[in-house]
């Protein structure tokens, strides 16, 4: 039975980051990351042309150095590795739990959060610290998303932690209380 | 009519006085794959095993495989509103159903929900579906008899109360007949009875809760039915479900008899359910755990200690055979975890010889000793008798002439057969099974022709019933013989009133050529 994505994932990044906690290249090599990661959201082909057979292995080869160009030592070694095993497809979910590996190392937080309207400054300020608060973080990252669909309040999902506090959650709970 | 707007407004109030605004936190994950009846999910880290899981549409799961990244859940209800990417929250409650006295005389699905149409069950008690079953110092041993009113299984395979006795045949034998009719001899005896229909048709459920219900039976007896129409995972759980209900009777000092029928049918939805969570198939395909499925059911089955207030509960597990295969993988384990069973056979029920019990193959290992003391007595050499009759009687068709000593047996066999027979619906108080049987052990039915030995037998009842009611209450209330020969000088009486089918006729005969001589 083949693996799946998770624990292959789980895998590669426990040993990338092992072996950067050690080499004091942490906060580098996780910009770096960041930076990859960026490049595979903004061309969604990119992924499966690497993991699929639709291009020569030379053209590959090719992309392949391309994306290497300007990475630290660590990341090209995790580049060419990852794409010698054929596991490209799974370099987003790699670089998700390194991420997870890194907030867990440095006791931060992402959080999403759906609210009915876009949030300012200084009620998103607020929400951070009191999350922050709430989980005993350092920092909460926040990536905010507007649905008009629950009427009012906030709905924030921490890990499989979930905190609904949304007008249409409410209204739901009301509507089953008197039907029942 | 009109509206009354006052009332209704009131009554939102008092609802909406209960509503709590707080911000809901709760452990969430997200659904991967949902189809056939199950769902994965992502996240949910926490979720325990067996825990109760709902879903975004209401619909509620039952955590089963919890593996290193996802939940696989069983969905007890409707699975088509479930879409990918839903989220499914803890509940953090471990699968329970209503129990008490509310739910005598009604049926209920495997989750408690009534299907009878009668309204609400008012009851605020639950229990775990998932219990341990009681241990060694919690139990005592079985000791007291329970009637099925069924002659051959009373006599042959006694059952006591706190048993667990295999009711095993093919299709179409009448194993849920013997069921019905225990439920329906358990009038008056202070029993609790739970008939857990897994799997069946609808209309056959149906039928069986009308029959209760003729009988008069349905007022001691709880219906849990998961049909042939509901997903495998509620065909899993309805036994547990059924013996939940009949813990909570039993734990408070009740007797409780539990029918499951059938334990092949569930056996079979489990298998359904773990190949699509993808366990492992063993043998047949049945997963490995398919024995624990059913010995940690049977084992809630017991006898409880005097300390924990003695009730009891009795399980009739059903087993369905293929072709009489007893060495299938199912029967065995049932046979092997249960204390004996009753084997039914095709070729007697189509034979005519109905409950088509095979007394050769059917044990009864703890029973003997919570028999009634006559019926031990008068039933003591029946199934030796049986057998012989059953050996000379192959041997018997090839030859005619036969010693006396021969013959006898085979008329004795013969008569014993038919005196087992008995129809359907029509349980017999054990007093009247110990005076019928005890005019068959002694010779009293020897001289009858085959044919008029049923006819005999209901007369005798009713001429007991008439003119000897004391010799009925004795055996009822001491459970022994009377003593002294007041028993037989009551059926000698009796027989030599009773005119066999041939001499009606005879006289019948005499009298029309009486009349046409006059004439």
């Amino acid at each position: 039975m083949s693996l799946d994505k998770k624990t292959v994932a789980k895998r590669y990044a426990k040993a990338l980051f092992e072996l950067v906690d050690t080499d004091d290249q942490l906060e580098q090599t996780y910009q770096e990351l960041v930076a990859l990661r960026t490049v595979f959201e903004q061309n969604a082909g990119l992924q499966r042309a690497l993991s699929g057979t639709n291009l020569s292995q030379d053209q590959k080869v090719a992309m392949v150095n391309e994306l290497k160009q300007g990475a630290s030592q660590l990341v090209a070694n995790l580049i060419q590795m990852v794409f010698d095993y054929g596991r490209m497809d799974e370099m987003v979910a790699i670089i998700d739990e390194f991420e997870t590996q890194y907030d867990q190392a440095h006791k931060r937080v992402h959080a999403d959060v759906v609210s009915a309207v876009q949030l300012d400054e200084e009620r998103r300020n607020k929400l951070a610290e009191t999350l922050a608060h709430r989980l005993g973080a350092n920092k909460v990252v926040l990536n905010e998303t507007v649905d008009p669909q629950i009427i009012g309040g906030l709905i924030v999902k921490v890990g499989s932690q979930t905190l609904d506090g949304s007008l249409k959650t409410k209204l739901e709970k009301m509507r089953r209380l008197l039907v029942n | 009519m009109s509206i009354k707007t006052e009332e209704i407004s009131s009554l939102i109030k008092k609802q909406l006085a209960n509503y709590q605004d707080t911000i809901s936190v709760e452990e969430t994950g997200t659904v991967t794959y949902v189809g056939d009846g199950v769902a994965r999910a992502d996240g949910l880290e926490n979720a325990m095993a067996g825990e109760l899981l709902e879903f975004d549409n209401g619909v509620y799961g039952m955590a089963q495989n919890l593996e290193s990244n996802n939940v696989g859940i069983v969905v007890l209800g409707d699975y088509t509103g479930i879409r990918e990417g839903d989220t499914v929250k803890r509940t953090g409650r471990i699968m329970e159903v209503p129990v008490g006295d509310a739910l005598l005389g009604r049926v209920v699905d495997p989750l408690g929900r009534p299907i009878d149409g009668l309204g609400e069950i008012k009851t605020d008690k639950t229990r775990p579906i998932e219990k341990k079953a009681p241990d060694v110092m919690e139990r005592k041993s079985v000791s007291e008899p329970l009637q099925t009113g069924i002659k051959v299984i009373d006599a042959l395979v006694p059952i006591g109360r706190g048993q667990r006795e295999l009711i095993i045949g093919d299709r179409k034998t009448g194993k849920t007949s013997i069921a019905i009719d225990t439920i329906i001899n358990q009038k008056d005896q202070d029993m609790i009875c739970i008939y857990v229909a897994i799997g069946q048709k609808e209309s056959t459920v149906r039928a069986a809760v009308e029959t209760l219900r003729r009988y008069g039976a349905l007022d001691y007896t709880i219906v849990v039915s998961a049909s042939a129409s509901n997903p495998a995972p509620l065909l899993y759980i309805a036994p547990y479900a059924g013996a939940a209900m009949g813990e909570e009777f039993m734990y408070n000092g009740r007797d409780v008899l539990i029918i499951y029928d059938d334990l092949s049918k569930q056996a079979d939805a489990y298998r359904e359910l773990s190949l699509i969570l993808r366990r492992p198939p063993g043998r047949e395909a049945y997963p490995g755990d398919i024995f624990y499925t059913h010995s940690r059911l049977l084992e809630r089955a017991a006898r409880l200690s005097d300390d924990l207030g003695g009730g009891s509960m009795t399980a009739l597990p059903i087993i369905q055979t293929q072709a009489g295969d007893v060495s299938a993988y199912i029967p065995t384990n049932v046979i092997s975890i249960t204390d004996g069973q009753i084997f039914l056979n095709a070729d007697s029920f189509y034979a005519g010889q109905r409950p088509a019990i095979d007394a050769g193959t059917s044990v009864s290992r703890v029973g003997g000793d919570a028999q009634v003391k006559a019926m031990k007595k008068v039933s003591g050499t029946l199934r030796l008798d049986i057998a012989s009759y059953n050996e000379l009687a192959s041997f018997a068709q090839f030859g005619s002439d036969l010693d006396a000593a021969t013959q006898a047996k085979l008329a004795r066999g013969e008569r014993t057969v038919e005196v087992l027979k008995q129809g359907l619906h029509q349980p017999q108080p054990v007093e009247q099974q110990v005076v019928t049987l005890y005019a068959l052990g002694h010779g009293y039915l020897d001289s009858l022709p085959v044919d008029d030995i049923l006819r005999f037998e209901s007369e005798l009842a009713n001429f007991m019933r008439a003119n000897h009611q004391d010799l009925y209450d004795q055996i009822k209330s001491t459970g022994k013989l009377p003593e002294g020969d007041a028993l037989d000088q009551a059926i000698s009486s009796f027989k030599d009133t009773f005119e066999t089918s041939d001499q009606k006729k005879a006289t019948a005969t005499d009298q029309d050529e009486a009349q046409e001589a006059e004439d």
